[in-house]
């Protein structure tokens, strides 16, 4: 399986160089650090000010007062970090084509941008988004903050199971629905989904202030249409329903044609939304997506 | 063509299961995808999926159907003519619903017609006798092979109004047993034996005539008491649809009641009359659409029971009682006088003609009656009459045979018994052992003679034995003798079928319902006994006697017209055309069934074994 990779110490070893690119999301000063610094009442000192009236007396620089004789006011760097969700579709299409491992590299890449993540002490975690009958579940981890922590996120993911219908568009109204504080949002899926449903996913998450990226995932023979010709009982592996179809040359090109339709809406969506859009496909193609794709497509930087 | 055992079709199933596994080999491999959305674009349907067997199927299906063929036993029948003289018995039912109309025939006229082509198509020389049964087994014709004689006796044939009987037909196929062939024309299989059919020494073979038909019929007819009591009339439709029946009811042969009426299918309707006016011959007639006519009549006799007059004497009040119990329950109308006897002799002016003469019956308990000069008498426990063994007391005695019935019963304990000399004219009704002396003796006896009739009951019937729950049969017997001793001895009405007597020394001449007569004389025991088998009236003459019977027929299994077509399973020796000089034969077709499957087999080996060769060929 193609998640255990991102388990690799060797390969996080070449993660942890990689920082994820992150816009918005975080509150900034001018004149200050961009990577989140907040006033707050953190234990690590952020910058002296002089004291007025009504400021704490337990943070009153005792020293600068017996060395300058000023009243001078420590601050401190708020403990407030950047909560970075990364949303997996857990619907059933994305076991399938089987051959093509797609649910793990979905897992893959989603394990990888959590380390990367973690790489800056951010609040990271992993929710599984996915529906059994008519219920949306949602399947999520603590927030991690160290990349000490990231081991943990190995017996989560073996417990992932992809199944039922997709239901991203209500799976992140229900993350909202529970948290209100804005923050980065990474999702991984397939996109199998009619154009209205995952379009309304993203602009919830663009309505509440998030940023967000998208990780469009496919496998290897599904994003090529390299099924052996013949005539096949074709099941949808959500809703179960049938269709006899005949592959062929000819019909390939239809069904190519289908699939770089549906990306580049996805794709375009993206680009007018200033959504960061990689493209993940082929299982086999792990390593070179997230060391090379990620970094080239603004993901990571 | 036939098949010996045709549940062995079933191995045919095989086939459907063959095409099943092409079916599942042909199916289109089954492919999981992601989503349907990629394929929304792909023309669908494709392509039009069809069974297309190949050359292999059908040399399978070949193998597999012959198979089964051959498991089932299928045969051919070859007709071949008689290769010598033989004889064939050809049984026919003649029972009541061998009469019922199909058409403008009856069964029993579509049974000769069947009989009359199998005649036509015999050999040369075959010898044929005809049996009829019903309520018993006649034979109608001894065997012969003059044609002519067969018809002249198949024409001869009627169907009589009888339920016709196991018993019957045992007996009639053990007439046939010596036979080549033996052909039963009948309606339904009768009830058979396996031992009967295997004594069979010929073939046999069931003819089935008829089809299912309505029928209507008067299942009882119920005169009641009359200015007191309604009667009733029981209409029975056996058909499976509605019927519409008129229901005439005649007393005297005036009519007194008439409706019509409609009856469900299946169903009996009871339709209440009366009270009646007066007493006499009651007859009940429907119309209706059915096709059996025997059951559409019905008579009753309705005795003048109103100012009989009925002495009773007895030396024990508690047996009075239950004697005038006994005579109110049968003519409720009846007056009743008792006496009660101090002596054991009747009373000085009963054996006076004139005063015996003004009582209809009289009863009389543990009293000598021999001079007698009345005109009914029924004596319970009589004492002696002086006669040599009349009167002997036998102590305790058992009943265990009711005469003229087939019922059987555990013997009933009886109390202190009489042994009875009884004079020749009278008929035994029940007999028992006697303990000591330990013989049989006769228990209940009834006669006439002349004007005179007498009944008698052996046994003691102290301590209410006549109502004694667990010794119904007693008081069976006490009802039967003291009614037909009430009833007018002129009119009687039986149900067909059965055996009534007429107590005479000479001869008598019966008329039957269809104007014919016949002469009967008397048996040893003084004695004419006559069955009727035809609905009707029948007047029966002796040289001081007329009486007239009518004669009911009613039987819910004869009358319900359905036709069920039975399979009859016989030995295998018994099975038509297995015996030597058969007038068709069977030739089996097992191994020829089995060679072409084999032949089947063995060519799909062939064409397997060329395919391959050739593909090698190719890919060399």
């Amino acid at each position: 399986m193609v998640e255990e990779k991102a388990f690799d110490p060797e390969f996080l070893t070449r993660l942890d160089r990689l920082i994820l690119a992150i816009k918005h999301a975080r509150a900034q000063r001018p004149g200050q650090r961009s990577l989140g610094r907040v006033q707050g009442a953190g234990l690590e000192i952020e910058n002296f000010r002089p004291y007025v009236q009504g400021d704490d007396l337990r943070f009153l620089d005792w020293n600068a007062l017996g060395r300058l004789d000023e009243l001078i006011i420590r601050t401190h760097r708020s403990e407030r970090k950047v909560e970075i969700s990364i949303l997996v579709d857990l619907s059933a299409s994305m076991r399938f084509p089987v051959e093509d491992d797609k649910a793990g590299l979905a897992l893959a890449v989603a394990s990888s941008v959590a380390y990367i993540a973690m790489s800056e002490n951010d609040a990271v975690r992993i929710v599984g988004i996915g529906r059994r009958g008519n219920r949306v579940m949602l399947d999520a981890t603590p927030f991690f903050h160290r990349r000490d922590s990231y081991y943990e996120l190995r017996p989560f993911l073996k417990k992932m199971r992809f199944r039922g219908e997709t239901a991203l568009d209500a799976g992140v109204a229900e993350i909202l629905n529970q948290r209100k504080e804005r923050g980065v949002a990474v999702i991984v899926s397939d996109f199998l989904t009619p154009f209205e449903q995952w379009q309304s996913a993203l602009k919830r998450l663009l309505a509440a202030g998030y940023e967000v990226a998208v990780l469009h995932v496919l496998g290897q023979h599904e994003s090529q249409g390299t099924y052996a010709p013949g005539i096949y009982r074709v099941y949808d592996s959500e809703t179960g329903q049938m269709r006899e179809l005949r592959f062929e040359r000819k019909v390939a090109s239809l069904y190519l044609a289908r699939l770089h339709r549906l990306v580049d809406e996805l794709r375009t969506f993206c680009h007018r939304n200033n959504i960061p859009y990689v493209r993940a496909f082929g299982a086999e193609n792990f390593e070179t997506i997230v060391t090379q794709e990620f970094p080239r497509l603004g993901l990571v930087h | 063509m036939g098949l010996l055992s045709p549940l062995s079709l079933l191995y045919a199933a095989s086939l459907a299961v063959l095409i099943a596994i092409y079916l599942l080999a042909s199916r289109y491999p089954r492919l999981i995808v992601s989503s349907l959305l990629l394929f929304e674009e792909l023309p669908s349907p494709v392509a039009k999926r069809r069974f297309q067997p190949d050359v292999f199927f059908w040399l399978e299906a070949l193998a597999l159907g012959t198979l089964s063929l051959a498991a089932a036993g299928l045969y051919l029948k070859l007709r071949a003519p008689l290769r010598g003289p033989s004889h064939r018995v050809l049984i026919f039912d003649i029972g009541a619903a061998m009469g019922a109309s199909e058409g403008s025939l009856t069964r029993l006229e579509l049974a000769k017609r069947q009989a009359l082509k199998i005649i036509s198509k015999s050999g040369a020389g075959s010898q044929f006798s005809v049996v009829t049964y019903a309520l018993e087994a006649k034979t109608v014709l001894s065997p012969t092979s003059d044609v002519s004689a067969v018809r002249h006796a198949l024409r001869s044939l009627s169907a009589v109004a009888v339920r016709s009987r196991a018993a019957a037909f045992s007996a009639a196929l053990a007439m046939a047993r010596q036979a080549d062939y033996v052909d039963l024309f009948s309606d339904r299989m009768p009830q058979y034996s396996d031992t009967a059919l295997r004594s069979l020494r010929g073939s046999f073979d069931f003819h089935q005539v008829g089809t299912a038909q309505p029928n209507l019929a008067i299942a009882s007819l119920e005169p009641g008491v009359p200015s007191l009591e309604s009667g009733f009339c029981v209409v029975r439709n056996f058909s499976f649809r509605e019927a519409r029946c008129e229901l005439r009811i005649e007393l005297n042969n005036r009519l007194t009641y008439r409706r019509s009426m409609t009856l469900a299918p299946r169903s009996q309707l009871v339709v209440p009359f009366g009270p009646l006016t007066e007493a006499g011959l009651l007859r009940a007639e429907g119309f209706g659409d059915d096709a059996l006519s025997f059951d559409n009549v019905r008579y009753a006799y309705v005795p003048a029971l109103q100012g009989k007059r009925v002495l009773i004497v007895s030396s024990d009040t508690g047996v009075g009682e239950d004697l005038a119990r006994l005579v109110k329950a049968i003519a409720p109308q009846a007056t009743l006088h008792t006496l009660e006897a101090r002596s054991s002799a009747l009373s000085a002016n009963l054996h006076s003609a004139e005063d015996a003469q003004r009582y209809d019956l009289v009863v009389v308990y543990d009293q000598v009656v021999d001079e007698f000069k009345g005109r009914s008498l029924v004596a319970f426990f009589p004492r002696s009459s002086g006669q040599p063994n009349a009167g002997l007391t036998a102590g305790r005695a058992e009943l265990d045979r009711i005469v003229g019935e087939q019922r059987l019963f555990v013997p009933i304990p009886l109390h202190r018994t009489r042994i009875l000399s009884l004079p020749d004219w009278m008929r035994v009704l029940a007999v028992g052992a006697a303990w000591q002396p330990a013989r049989r003796i006769p228990l209940v006896a009834i006669g006439r003679r002349s004007n005179f009739r007498m009944g008698v009951v052996a046994f003691d019937i102290r301590d209410h034995l006549l109502f004694d729950p667990d010794r119904l049969e007693v008081l069976e017997l006490a009802l039967k003798l003291v009614s037909e001793l009430l009833a007018p001895s002129d009119v009687k009405v039986v149900a067909t079928g059965n055996t009534f007597t007429i107590d005479s020394e000479t001869s008598a001449r019966v008329t039957l319902p269809d104007g014919a007569t016949v002469k009967l004389g008397p048996d040893k025991d003084k004695q004419i006994r006559f069955t009727p088998t035809m609905v009707g009236r029948y007047v029966i003459e002796t040289g001081d006697f007329t009486q007239s019977v009518f004669a009911n027929y009613f039987d819910a299994s004869e009358s319900d017209l359905r036709i069920e077509r039975r399979v009859l399973h016989l030995p295998p020796s018994r099975a038509s055309g297995r015996k030597r000089n058969e007038q068709s034969r069977t030739k089996p077709l097992t191994v020829a069934l089995a060679s072409l499957a084999l032949a089947a087999l063995v060519a799909e080996s062939a064409l397997i074994v060329l395919r391959s060769s050739k593909n090698r060929q190719a890919s060399v």
